[in-house]
């Protein structure tokens, strides 16, 4: 569906997009990264709005710069918030579609039934202007997929929806993510675990990592990971887990002991049993790493070079 | 034509969302202001030969408010969308790029045509210049011309340089065809004023004109200013259409 061939995008001295090399196949993915890592310039190239520097691009095996056809199969949800303050939301739902070339009574049917999706068919005849910015959310949301495209690109499309609004909006994705194909920007990981089995890490406009998450979890076999483990006795615990050779770093804090570890299983078989032999209580062992959002930091710090 | 309806589109939308009070009140500030004036000069029993009258309209007609209305609407046409950050939504349809650019020309085209027209309107009884008929058909003609000529060369400015488009296009205005448009020099010729101003010339012919004011006209025949003309149209939206399709507009929260 979409190949990036060791696309590089520069504005003067600044890298966008950093050599990425990528081929996504038909489905749903969600394109990682925190503000300033290279998400939108990497839509923008996938989206056609910005040509590469280096490299190529293809979108259903075109062009996507200035492809008036491939603009007909793509809808895209920018993160950019609408102005049109005396316009109303279905006007401009409305106003798209007739941008698409769909003819003004067709387009009004299908204006009407992209709002009724995303939940806007109350508020669609009122003015923009007075919408909140779940609201407008919601609309922008609607202009995307109210032209039935193929792909649909959104970013950050989470901002501002309040929880109601954030879960009708999941729902309403990974129904859609079941027959058509989706690319979701986002630097919150949760909301993006909820929609798409594949993920796209970027970093620094860097590609960090793509797969699914347990592809991903094998990225991790032999990086440590950290874990926190609460105890009464804290220093005793920390000379415990030195003397068995399980950990590789330790900080003390308060009743807290945070550890790395490069095997987790090891440790985790091994430190319970050692303790209790030891009479030394844990009460309590949190490790983040079944979370993507261990994933992301640890593969982060890795690339930063703070993780051998 | 999907092209057509694309800058129907546009067009439609744009007359739409610019129903507001503040730019009814531009509207009617440009279309009334050379009422004003020339009412004004009427009430002070001032009674110029009327060849002046004619040439008074179409300094304030075609040159103010039709060339002030195109400054306003068209200068600032990609400017507005970028600050409002709406340009990445029309920009991602299909021919989005230039039936947002034709569409706001065709738009700033109404807007200050309808307000020249209501100026010419109201003035031309008032001014009571001679064959005011002929005057007021020809002055709607020059006004379209020049609104068109204004329009495309603002263009340029829109999509080559959208943050600065009104500072520049100000300047052009005021240096290029304002001052260098009066200068009698070849270099005036390449100006919309004065062909424009040709063809008023041979459209109304003028009697009793000075003979040191016909230094800034010429003897060609209309149709050589007409095609001059649309060499022009053809020039400068033909320059930026190609600068619109072909330039990245970056916004500036990229993530």
């Amino acid at each position: 569906m979409i190949d990036l061939i060791h696309a590089t995008k520069l504005y003067g001295p600044v890298i966008g997009v950093n050599d990425i090399d990528l081929r996504l196949e038909t489905g749903a993915y969600g394109l990682l990264g925190p503000n300033g890592s290279g998400k939108t310039t990497f839509l923008n190239l996938v989206i056609g709005q910005l040509r590469p520097t280096l490299g190529r691009v293809r979108v259903f095996g075109e062009t996507p710069w200035n492809n008036h056809d491939l603009f007909r199969r793509v809808g895209v949800c920018p993160a950019q918030e609408v102005l049109y303050a005396n316009v109303s939301g279905f006007e401009w739902v409305e106003y798209g579609l007739k941008l698409q070339g769909i003819e003004p009574g067709r387009a009004a049917r299908m204006a009407e039934l992209a709002l009724e999706r995303t939940g806007m068919s109350d508020a669609m005849s009122r003015f923009m202007g007075g919408y909140s910015k779940g609201m407008r959310q919601r609309t922008k949301l609607a202009q995307a997929i109210a032209h039935d495209p193929e792909l649909l690109v959104l970013d950050e499309p989470f901002n501002g929806l309040d929880p109601i609004g954030r879960h009708d909006i999941t729902e309403f994705l990974r129904e859609w993510r079941r027959n058509r194909s989706l690319i979701l920007a986002s630097h919150i990981l949760h909301e993006v675990e909820a929609i798409c089995p594949s993920f796209l890490l970027i970093l620094s406009g860097r590609l960090l990592a793509s797969g699914t998450a347990d592809e991903m979890q094998l990225l991790m076999a032999g990086i440590p990971c950290d874990v926190v483990l609460s105890s009464d006795q804290p220093a005793e615990l920390a000379r415990l887990m030195i003397e068995l050779g399980v950990v590789e770093a330790v900080r003390l804090s308060g009743d807290d002991v945070q550890v790395s570890t490069r095997d987790l299983d090891r440790f985790a078989r091994t430190v319970p049993q050692a303790a209790r032999r030891q009479g030394i209580a844990i009460h309590e062992l949190r490790t983040p790493e079944d979370t993507l959002q261990s994933l992301f930091n640890t593969l982060i710090r890795l690339h930063r070079g703070e993780l051998a | 034509m999907n092209l057509v309806r694309g800058v129907a589109a546009v067009t439609l939308f744009e007359l739409r969302r610019s129903r507001t009070w503040w730019r009814s009140g531009v509207w009617a500030l440009l279309a009334f202001f050379p009422v004003f004036i020339v009412v004004s000069l009427r009430a002070t029993g001032a009674d110029p030969p009327k060849e002046a009258w004619t040439f008074l309209l179409y300094a304030l007609i075609t040159e103010v408010t039709t060339s002030l209305g195109l400054f306003l609407w068209m200068s600032p046409a990609i400017q507005s969308e970028l600050e409002s950050k709406t340009w990445v939504y029309l920009a991602v349809r299909p021919y989005g790029r230039r039936v947002v650019l034709i569409g706001k020309l065709v738009t700033a085209l109404i807007w200050s045509m309808s307000s020249s027209l209501v100026a010419l309107t109201i003035c031309t009884p008032i001014a009571r210049p001679e064959n005011p008929a002929r005057v007021f058909g020809v002055l709607v003609v020059l006004s379209f011309l020049s609104a068109l000529g204004r329009g495309t060369a603002y263009s340029v400015f829109a999509v080559a340089m959208p943050q600065r488009a009104m500072v520049f296009a100000f300047v052009y205005t005021l240096v290029f065809e304002y001052l260098v448009g009066w200068i009698p020099a070849v270099i005036n010729q390449f100006t919309v004023q004065f062909h424009v101003r040709c063809l008023l010339m041979n459209w109304i012919r003028l009697e009793g004109m000075p003979s040191g004011v016909r230094l800034f006209f010429n003897d060609a025949p209309s149709w050589q200013h007409l095609v001059s003309l649309v060499a022009y149209f053809v020039l400068t939206f033909g320059l930026a259409l190609i600068i619109l399709e072909s330039r990245e507009f970056v916004s500036s929260d990229e993530g």
